[in-house]
């Protein structure tokens, strides 16, 4: 009986099959079959020439004056609604006011409204413990959600853009804002190795927009990597803080 | 335009598919059989050669095998009708944790050290077990293991890494002797 001093090792030599042998002429019939009809087949190199038919031009323009049309509305529309520079970070104020009385700040969550979110801070106290009034979420000048008691025209009244649909990207921003400090439940004593695991995650996550820096470096004090996150320019900054 | 192929290019190309095909068919078949239990293997290898025939000259020589994998992968994929694709995966990587499972039985290692491993390996999350899978049963490293898991090979050997870091802390959690 042996112990193998790996786990990944010992997963390996459990494999049963030999996968690094080659497949040798007559062994597998089926296989020898398969390989026969692949290759008969001779593949097809096939360029298709493309004309603008009087049809396809007559669609081609209805969809042009739908277009134009559509674009007028939507200009229209985006001097009342704005997206977020920043999709991460959603402020909740206690009243319609610049600087509010009370401000509540936190990271957006894509599962739910803004408005959704920051309802609770109106029962549990953290605002009030009465219920949330009627919210309405703007975008600030500095670029995030705010969400406020009030109307659609709230936001106007403040110099504030209502705050549009979410979008897709949205969503991978907040998760990207939401899974990024996952890396650092411990402390990372390498800004580099930090670097490497934050462009993994962004990788897998397909996160193509963000990018990663590093601002500060690991000293006998500052001994371990943190990560900060600005949602309006999508970088993930690596700092350094003493640990503890 | 039609591209013109000689007949000399024709067998050349047949010769070189050919021996693409042999060295990585068992390979291919292993990774289906044990990671996809539940499709027809033979449907996703023939598509999988296939799709190498008609693609051959965009696989990447240095790592053909990441990329058959890969395409065996989607293959796969295609194979098992449903409306969402990233929970048949999940489901098809539950049926794989069982297969494993009923392969962890070796004479040569005590019963506690797999029972360890087992525990352990089930602990991970499913791209950590995927990138194990690929690395120690289907062999893939570098190029070949990040083509096979849609990223760069710097990017997947980060991935493997890791996920050994992780299956080590829960090997040892249960037991295993390192």
């Amino acid at each position: 009986v042996i112990d193998h001093p790996d786990p990944f090792d010992l997963l390996g030599s459990l494999q049963r099959d030999h996968v690094d042998r080659p497949l040798e002429v007559d062994e597998n019939p089926l296989a020898e079959q398969m390989l026969r009809e692949i290759t008969s087949r001779v593949p097809e190199i096939t360029e298709s020439r493309l004309s603008v038919s009087d049809v396809n031009l007559r669609t081609w323009l209805a969809g042009l004056l739908t277009v134009s049309v559509l674009g007028v509305g939507a200009v229209a529309a985006a001097a009342w609604l704005r997206h977020p520079a920043d999709a991460t970070t959603l402020s909740c104020y206690s009243a319609a006011s610049i600087p509010p009385p009370l401000e509540a700040g936190t990271k957006i969550d894509p599962a739910l409204t803004p408005e959704q979110q920051c309802e609770p801070l109106w029962r549990d106290g953290t605002i009030s413990t009465d219920g949330a009034p009627t919210l309405v979420a703007c975008v600030t000048d500095n670029e995030i959600t705010a969400v406020m008691p009030g109307t659609a025209s709230t936001c106007s009244d403040l110099g504030f853009a209502m705050r549009d649909a979410p979008r897709p990207s949205d969503q991978l921003d907040a998760l990207v804002s939401s899974k990024v400090p996952d890396l650092f439940d411990e402390c990372i004593d390498d800004v580099e190795t930090a670097r490497a695991l934050v462009a993994v995650l962004l990788e897998e996550l397909g996160a193509d927009e963000w990018t990663v820096r590093i601002q500060g470096e690991i000293d006998s004090v500052r001994r371990c990597a943190v990560p900060g996150i600005d949602g309006a320019e999508h970088v993930v900054i690596i700092a350094t803080v003493p640990a503890g | 335009m039609v591209g013109v192929v000689s007949d000399n290019e024709k067998v050349e190309r047949k010769e070189l598919y050919e021996a693409m095909f042999r060295a990585h068919y068992h390979a291919v078949n292993s990774y289906v059989r044990g990671m996809w239990p539940s499709v027809d293997e033979d449907d996703v290898m023939s598509k999988t050669f296939e799709t190498a025939w008609l693609r051959f000259d965009e696989i990447p020589p240095h790592a053909t095998r990441g990329w058959l994998v890969s395409t065996a992968k989607n293959c796969a994929l295609n194979g098992l009708r449903s409306a969402r694709r990233r929970q048949t995966y999940l489901d098809a990587f539950k049926a794989t944790r069982t297969r494993f499972t009923s392969c962890l039985h070796d004479e040569v290692v005590a019963s506690e050290t797999t029972d360890a491993l087992q525990l352990a390996f089930g602990r991970l999350r499913e791209g950590d077990q995927e990138v194990l899978l690929l690395a120690s049963w289907d062999g893939l490293s570098g190029d070949d293991l990040g083509a096979a898991l849609g990223c760069a090979g710097a990017t997947a050997a980060v991935r493997l890494f890791r996920a050994r870091e992780r299956l080590r802390v829960q090997f040892a959690q249960f037991g295993g002797l390192l």
